[in-house]
């Protein structure tokens, strides 16, 4: 059975977990309310896991990770927040598990697993999809970013390079830049005349 | 193109420093204690500098900007404008950019119109070369609508900003572009300057020959040679014969090429300039080749290699040394060709001279193909086919450009033959107001009267305003109080929300997950989302955590995602250059900025940029829209939102302008100081 140690501030939420923990199996528990003692614990018991809230007085669990760096304790962090920026760092500091605060219960018994098999486990919400992994073209679609979409728009109006770089105030080279980014990520490449044929064929899409 | 500009060099190679000269100014300088004097000795020093060391020439202009400033005199905006031209000459364009930028909005305000608007020509020319293409093509925009044709000063700045954008289209093969410009150029020009006539026919006529449009060039060329004959030196003849013979060569009248080249050799000996005998003879030597001479070559591709070297000219250098290659082929001395050619390559190989790298290629697959290495034959001939394709390509673009630039220029011509008809028109109505002179003088002396009476009440208000001041001082710090509680107040509120409701919906959702209720679970989760959106509106924690580079870029990503606007930034890297709480201010301007965009402006898109230079951060947005009335009365410039960002930019020490033209767009600019580098750990 392996040692977790749990730190939330906000003690209804940490006392749900430690509940959520309990019905799961897992009885070697140690709880903290504040980041400092989280760090002592952690280093104490030295668990196999840690539950860490993103934010806690004193010390924020991704500073703790940082504190911990050398120890074999696998990180899991609870965050508030969606952004995609706390997912790159928390990628770059070696954090095993990220996931939304709100799907806590129902998503850490499969992020725990997926720790002690040696895995990741980042919340279904951070997912992103890339083109190696979308196989419809709504998923290719999603991975146009807002610029190209609107520039995607303007080529389902007929519009040429030109146009769309009067229309926009922008050069003509910014436009084919994206016309060939778009191409790229709609897997267009290759093809001549094959962005404008894609876009008659998929106009009711976006 | 590249030849040409290798001309331009040759013409400013023909002068030398007058030392016992400048030590008779310095001496001078030593003695006199007025700024004006000093500074007028100072910009002489730097003239006689100018042509043979730009270094000092620079440090010199230099000096006499700072004594200018120092003590406020009017030569300021002349100074700054004689520097920046020195500073492009250098080639350090963010120099430039970070100059300018010092100077650009500040002449507008103090209504130094003409160095305003030549310091926006050499920024856009800094920002093309920068490879900053839309920032470029706003600067190039701006000088060239704003300056008034008829005043001759601006007139002359005109056309060197025309000839500079047609030199930043030509680079991205945008012909038809360059040769409206050009052609503008040409009606505008200065009809005794001859120099700049001939010059700009002659870009003219190398861009239709780059073009292949063979009747078109040689017009050009033949309205080019006209006016080379009225200049004097015989450097611009030599230019010409030199251009004449690259025409026919392209056009593939090789008898003729070699003539003009033979010509333009004498006149370089003749005149005992070396440079210009390499470069004709580098030319030469390839009419001889073309010809099938290559005997006749042979000397003089040595001689180019020989003066090349001297003259640190590596690209005239290697097209030399591969053309020698060719002539060794001939003469089955492979192995002397391979050597050439691999030496040529050293040099070509990291530049886009696709027509030289094939050439070299070409010649290496003979040589080696002479030796029975059939194996590198073949490689060395498939690479050359490939640098042929790339060529190819850049010729259909050009092709599709010649097409539009029919177009484009007889559609400039009836719009040229119309003006004319207007310019008529006008010059008969002058005719006719000089009759009415007479009753104006009257007029004018009466206003004199007036004048002397508003004087007197001037220096009586003076008074009354210092107090005034003194009122509003108080105010300004009242406001930036203000404002400061109030961003507190978001956190705090930011905060409250995060703490209590946050966590409460959290458990919420909770409960509805164990009794597996999907619809409140779902319900809830937008609930969260809602607040995540207030909570980050309220208080940027992406700012704290992650700086001001991130921080920004997610606020336009998310205004781009939930607008119709199309928004480009072009953002440097500025972390780590101010205090959180100015890159707080820094942010909400530029939030309010775009707010006031997608409320106001109608515009389809924005750029916002934010640029790092030495000492400050430098931040536009811009957009296209319907722009407002930015006098004083305005309404909107007395609005809440205006004030507070005026507000904020004199919280950040910074500079601040706003400019709004009807119809065209509004552009806000901000120039923050960056007082400490605080290397803070976040």
């Amino acid at each position: 059975m392996p040692t977790i140690v749990l730190a939330d501030d906000h003690p209804l939420l940490l006392e749900g977990l430690y509940n959520q923990l309990l019905n799961l199996g897992f009885d070697k528990l140690y709880k903290a309310s504040n980041g400092e003692t989280a760090l002592q614990l952690i280093i104490e018991k030295n668990p196999d896991i840690a539950i860490l809230d993103i934010e806690m007085p004193i010390i924020d669990g991704l500073s703790i990770t940082k504190h911990c760096e050398s120890s074999k304790t696998k990180f899991i962090i609870l965050s508030y927040y969606k952004e995609a920026e706390f997912i790159a760092r928390a990628k770059a500091l070696n954090i095993s598990g990220y996931i939304l605060k709100e799907d806590t219960l129902i998503e850490i018994e499969n992020c725990i697993d997926a720790i002690l098999n040696g895995k990741e486990y980042y919340s279904s919400v951070f997912e992103t999809i890339n083109i190696k992994n979308a196989n419809s073209t709504l998923d290719l679609l999603k991975t146009l970013s807002p610029s190209e979409l609107k520039i995607l728009k303007l080529i389902a109006l007929g519009s040429s390079s030109k146009d769309i770089s009067n229309q926009l105030f922008i050069s003509e080279r910014t436009v084919e830049k994206h016309r060939s980014n778009i191409i790229l990520k709609l897997n267009l490449r290759g093809k001549t005349n094959s962005l404008f044929e894609w876009v008659i064929e998929n106009k009711n899409l976006f | 193109m590249r030849k040409s500009f290798l001309f331009s060099i040759l013409l400013a190679l023909n002068c030398w420093g007058q030392k016992d000269e400048i030590n008779r100014i310095k001496s001078r300088l030593a003695e006199t204690n007025r700024d004006a004097y000093k500074i007028d000795l100072l910009l002489k020093i730097s003239e006689i500098y100018a042509l043979d060391n730009i270094d000092s020439n620079l440090y010199y202009k230099k000096e006499a900007l700072s004594i200018s400033e120092k003590s406020n005199l009017k030569t300021t905006p002349f100074i700054v404008s004689e520097t920046i031209k020195v500073i492009s000459a250098t080639n350090d364009f963010n120099a430039v950019i970070r100059f300018g930028n010092q100077y650009f909005h500040k002449f507008e305000e103090q209504k130094f119109i003409y160095d305003h608007l030549l310091i926006g020509s050499e920024m856009g020319y800094a920002y093309h070369a920068l490879g900053k293409i839309d920032s470029a093509s706003y600067y190039h925009e701006y000088v060239i609508t704003h300056l008034n044709k008829k005043n001759k000063k601006e007139r002359v700045l005109l056309v060197k900003t025309l000839r500079k954008r047609a030199s930043s289209y030509l680079a991205v093969s945008k012909y038809n572009k360059a040769i409206i410009d050009l052609e503008d150029a040409i009606q505008l020009v200065d009809s005794s300057n001859y120099y700049d006539i001939y010059s700009i026919y002659i870009t003219i006529a190398n861009t239709y020959t780059q073009f292949g449009d063979y009747e078109k060039a040689l017009h050009n060329f033949n309205n080019a040679s006209a006016f080379v004959d009225k200049t004097d030196g015989f450097l611009p003849k030599m230019h010409i014969l030199y251009s004449y013979a690259s025409f026919y060569r392209r056009f593939g009248k090789y008898e003729k090429a070699n003539e003009y080249a033979l010509q333009g050799l004498s006149l370089a000996k003749a005149n005992k300039h070396l440079y210009a005998e390499m470069i004709l003879k580098s030319i030469l030597a390839k009419t001889y080749i073309d010809l099938n001479q290559f005997n006749a070559a042979h000397p003089h591709l040595k001689d180019v290699i020989k003066y090349g070297q001297q003259f640190q000219t590596d690209e005239i250098v290697a097209v030399a040394e591969y053309d020698l290659g060719t002539v060794a082929n001939q003469n089955k001395n492979y192995i002397t060709a391979i050597s050439y050619c691999k030496n040529a390559w050293k040099y070509l190989e990291s530049t886009s001279l696709f027509m030289d790298k094939a050439s070299t290629c070409n010649c290496l697959s003979d040589a080696y193909n002479g030796l029975g290495n059939y194996k590198k034959a073949l490689d060395y001939y498939k690479k050359a086919v490939a640098f042929e394709d790339s060529i190819n390509s850049e010729e259909q673009i050009k092709k599709t450009y010649q097409l539009q630039s029919k177009y484009d220029l007889e559609k400039k011509e009836t719009i040229h033959k119309t003006e004319q008809q207007q310019q008529k028109l006008i010059a008969t109505q002058k005719l006719k107001n000089k009759n009415q002179l007479v009753a104006g003088v009257s007029i004018v002396s009466v206003l004199g009267v007036a004048f002397g009476f508003l004087m007197f009440q001037i220096k009586q208000r003076k008074r009354e305003t210092e107090v005034v001041i003194q009122r509003e001082k108080e105010q300004e710090k009242f406001s930036q109080q203000l404002l400061q509680s109030q961003e507190e107040e978001k956190v705090r509120i930011s905060r409250e929300l995060h703490d209590s409701v946050g966590q409460d919906l959290i458990l919420l959702k909770n409960q509805a997950q164990s009794s597996h209720n999907k619809e409140l679970e779902s319900n809830i989760s937008s609930t969260l989302n809602n607040l995540r959106r207030i909570t980050q509106g309220l208080h940027p924690f992406v700012l704290e955590r992650f700086g001001l580079t991130s921080a920004l870029k997610k606020l336009l990503k998310i205004i781009d995602q939930n607008s119709s606007v199309f928004i480009s930034d072009e953002i440097d890297e500025i972390d780590n250059l101010l205090t959180t709480q100015q890159e707080l201010h820094v942010y909400r301007i530029v939030q309010e900025a775009i707010n006031n965009i997608l409320k106001h402006s109608e515009s389809p898109s924005a750029l916002i940029t934010a640029e790092k230079q030495e000492q400050y951060i430098a931040v536009s947005i811009k957009d296209y829209g319907k722009g407002f009335d930015w006098s004083k009365k305005s309404t909107l410039k007395n609005s809440l939102g205006m004030k507070t960002l005026q507000e904020r930019a004199k919280i950040l020490n910074a500079e601040f302008s706003i400019k709004s033209t009807k119809k065209k767009g509004t552009s806000i600019y901000l120039k923050i100081p960056i007082t400490n580098a605080y290397n803070s750990s976040r």
